[in-house]
């Protein structure tokens, strides 16, 4: 079986965004998250995991996203490792 | 039988630890973990007759651990496998806090789910129907606000109901591939019966397949252990190829997904509102206000820890060395043991060493009553987040300025509080370097010297000694973090923000508490140890003159030692035996080392109560200077918030500064200046007391404390010797 890797037209259109580039105050849906294991378990166990939702508060300096009732600051190297959508 | 253990377990900030002090009440028994210096609190509490051990565990995210104190609460609940976990939960963040509820409950633990918090949830107006997670669980679900103790005992009566129950694994559905694998390593668990023997096999698969290393140590000295490790690194590289994420993140996904629909039942759609707390962050983290006002609020709390605890200190210090002394030679008299050895031993050895114990517990309560309010009103948290980037330039982690800015106050409980940090590499960095920070008992050796060589420039000389040793704590961090600690993967700065809240006194009472005395109990042998050792090597006589306790400072077996130190220092300016005599001193503790001056330089000056007060006015005296010091103690508050840097008072000890100034024109070759400040940058960066040194061996081991004291010494002494020595080329002093 093939791994699943993203389509080639997602990585030609260089259309990954990141919680680093996103707007302040914009929702957002984490679409997936990539990185060293330290990171990605760290995320995982506070549910920065691709499906979820997030406000961000403040892309950067460090990032601050709002998730459920949670406020989480997250770093400039993780927060660029958090790919993501803009959704509405 | 032994009473069912209970224990009581969270996210961080959930209300963990209120909930637990609010079950068991303030009788808490302190141990540590096995193997581990993390505290260990334990405590009793009764329902109906029975009696319950609970156990407050560290606070965590979930059972995959990364820090440090995570891992010993997923260790405990694996091995031990407490009789109830009571699971505290922050109601206004379901999400977050129900993931540590699921993989509980995925293992197969009973537990009792306690709603902490409820009120700020119903604040926000978030309505939580408990009875969808009592179905999907199984568990008894409480609502309580641990701070005020609203439903302490409707959790008790839960407890107590839930014995009765068979705990319940819960199944979540991983998605096709991740059950396929774990299928798989379920049925190689069940044919190695010891492996399967530890806990649910199912549960034990999950965690492989999470990377969890706590398990995969456990297995090591199990049989057939390690071939299952071998197969579930194997199943994690399969499951990272066939998913879009990695095996870790494909399995937490599907956990959050369930997560989420379990809190939509809950509560229904929650619409996110900013809330005034955001609006605080949106200034205190701000890109450009950030630094400056944590550097102010980090200054104010230094100056509340000197100013407060100062005049009680004066006065624990007096009343040690003053009437306690007094009434235990009285006492000798009185049984007829006064005036030998015994009498020497008690006021010179143990009575200065229990004295400079106390003396430190003013400093301490005082730092870790600001402390536990600051990290109680959730700013700690901010603090990390705006310090993380400019610390992280310079290779160590944000987390690390806790510890280095309580090193302003005491190198001691800064230490211990490397603890937070989360890799034994960051830890073990901010150990090393926390001990450069000039710590307040180092403080009266550059009052002194300054006062004397630099009358007009006292503040800005020990202003430069605090900026010296904050260059070299990162200069050291610098190239630490460069060669032997280099780090493959830097910690990534991921941490949850508290709601800014009033601090709970109760809260920051115990914390202020339970950390004094574990500093009392903890550094109290190795400074009453030391105190001895010194006050033995005083009263052994080696050249000749005097008897046993009474003999010559000159003369006994310290002044040799002495003597013998004294030409290494004599590159630094400072080779006069009594210079290096109260550096010796100085590694037991920097607060003696401008007594051990005056001792040694025997200008100990008038000896104080002469008269001999009675023991009614002792009482009275210790009474209204108490008083006098919380007088003075309220007056310097106004001053906390003035501009004036250092109110560098010097005691009128003339004969001190005329011994000093003399000495240091002597050793230096009319170069007491230069001398004197050469003496101020060993005595900044050499060790900072013996407690220190009990403490970093405590947290890492003996062969990093050689480490760490050798490296400190060679430091200082280089530094002493630069300075020196390149001042002299330059024709400074």
């Amino acid at each position: 079986m093939l791994p699943r890797r993203p389509t080639s037209d997602e990585a030609a259109a260089g259309n990954r965004l990141t919680l680093a580039e996103a707007e302040r105050y914009s929702r957002v849906r984490v679409t997936r998250v990539t990185g060293r294991p330290r990171l990605i378990q760290r995320l995982a166990a506070l549910g920065v995991v691709p499906g979820v939702m997030l406000t961000v508060l403040r892309p950067h300096g460090p990032a601050m996203v709002s998730m459920g009732g949670a406020r989480i600051a997250i770093g400039k190297s993780a927060a660029q490792s958090v790919e993501i959508e803009v959704a509405e | 039988m032994s009473a069912p253990v209970v224990a009581v377990g969270g996210c961080p900030n959930a209300g963990k630890t209120s909930t637990f002090n609010q079950l068991t009440g303030a009788r808490q028994k302190v141990g540590n973990w096995p193997g581990q210096t993390v505290e260990k609190y334990t405590g009793n509490f009764t329902v109906e007759g029975a009696t319950f051990e609970a156990v407050d565990l560290p606070g965590t995210y979930g059972l995959v651990a990364i820090s440090e104190e995570e891992a010993i609460a997923a260790t405990f609940l694996a091995e031990e496998r407490p009789d109830v976990v009571v699971t505290v939960v922050d109601s206004s963040n379901l999400t977050g806090s129900l993931h540590l509820v699921a993989q509980i409950a995925e293992a197969g633990l009973r537990q009792v789910v306690a709603l902490n918090m409820v009120d700020v949830a119903e604040r926000r107006g978030i309505e939580i129907n408990e009875s969808v997670l009592t179905d999907r669980l199984g568990v008894e679900v409480v609502r309580t606000v641990a701070r005020s103790g609203r439903g302490i005992d409707e959790l008790k009566a839960a407890v107590v109901r839930s014995l009765e129950t068979e705990p319940q694994q819960l199944i979540i559905d991983y998605g096709a591939v991740v059950e396929r694998h774990l299928g798989g390593l379920v049925e190689r668990i069940i044919d190695q019966p010891e492996v399967a023997s530890l806990q649910s096999p199912r549960w034990s698969a999950l965690q492989l397949l999470a990377g969890d290393r706590g398990l995969r140590r456990r297995l090591d000295g199990v049989a057939g252990g390690a071939e299952i490790v071998a197969v579930a690194d194997a199943f994690r590289a399969d499951i990272s190829k066939e998913s879009t994420s990695d095996c870790e993140m494909e399995l937490a996904e599907h956990r959050f997904n369930w997560i989420a629909g379990l809190v939509d039942e809950m509560t229904g759609a929650v619409v996110e509102k900013t809330t005034w707390s955001d609006r605080v962050d949106r200034v205190l983290t701000n890109r450009y206000f950030g630094i400056p006002i944590f550097m102010a609020v980090m200054w104010i709390m230094l100056r509340i820890t000197a100013d407060v605890s100062g005049p009680f200190l004066d006065w624990v210090d007096g009343t040690v060395s003053g009437p306690v002394a007094r009434w235990s030679v009285g006492l000798l008299d009185l049984i007829g043991l006064g005036g030998g050895w015994l009498e020497s031993m008690i006021v010179n050895g143990v009575l200065a060493g229990v004295g400079g114990v106390l003396v430190f517990v003013p400093v301490l309560a005082t730092l870790y009553l600001c402390l536990g309010i600051l990290e109680d009103s959730g700013y700690m948290a901010r603090a990390a987040a705006v310090m993380d980037r400019a610390m992280r330039a310079v290779g160590i982690p944000g987390k690390a300025f806790l510890p280095m800015m309580v090193g302003f106050g005491c190198t001691v409980p800064a230490i211990y509080a490397t603890r937070t940090l989360d890799s034994s590499r960051d830890r073990l960095l901010t150990g090393l370097i926390t001990p450069f920070m000039s710590c307040g008992a180092r403080l009266p050796v550059y009052v002194l010297l300054a006062a004397i060589f630099f009358t007009d420039a006292k503040g800005t000389i020990v202003f430069g000694m605090y900026l010296l040793g904050i260059l070299v704590a990162v200069l050291i961090g610098l190239l630490l973090s460069r060669t032997a600690l280099r780090e493959e993967e830097p910690t990534p700065f991921v941490m949850v923000m508290p709601e800014f809240r009033l601090p709970n006194a109760r809260t920051v009472g115990m914390l202020v508490w339970q950390r004094t005395m574990a500093f009392v109990k903890g550094a109290g042998t190795t400074i009453l140890a030391a105190s001895m050792a010194v006050w033995l090597l005083l009263a052994i006589p080696v050249g000749g003159g005097g008897t046993f306790t009474d003999t010559d400072a000159e003369q006994s077996a310290f002044g040799v030692v002495a003597k013998g130190f004294a030409p290494v220092m004599e590159p630094g300016g400072f080779g006069e035996w009594e210079q290096s005599g109260a550096l010796l001193t100085g590694f037991i503790a920097k607060e003696v080392v401008v007594s051990t001056m005056s001792q040694l330089y025997n200008v100990a000056g008038e000896e104080e109560g002469e008269d001999d007060p009675g023991f009614i006015d002792d009482v009275r005296d210790i009474g209204s200077t108490f008083v006098e010091a919380t007088v003075d103690t309220f007056k310097a508050i106004p001053g906390v918030f003035g501009l004036d840097f250092f109110d560098l008072e010097v005691d009128g000890d003339t004969a001190l500064q005329a011994a000093v100034r003399d000495s240091f024109e002597e050793s230096s070759g009319g170069r007491g200046a230069l001398a004197a400040i050469a003496f101020m940058v060993f005595v900044l960066l050499y060790t900072p007391c013996m407690a220190a040194v009990g403490a970093f061996r405590h947290e890492f081991g003996t062969k990093w404390m050689w480490v760490s004291v050798i490296g400190q010494f060679v430091i200082a002494w280089a530094g002493a010797v630069i300075v020196f020595q390149g001042g002299k080329l330059l024709g400074i002093g």
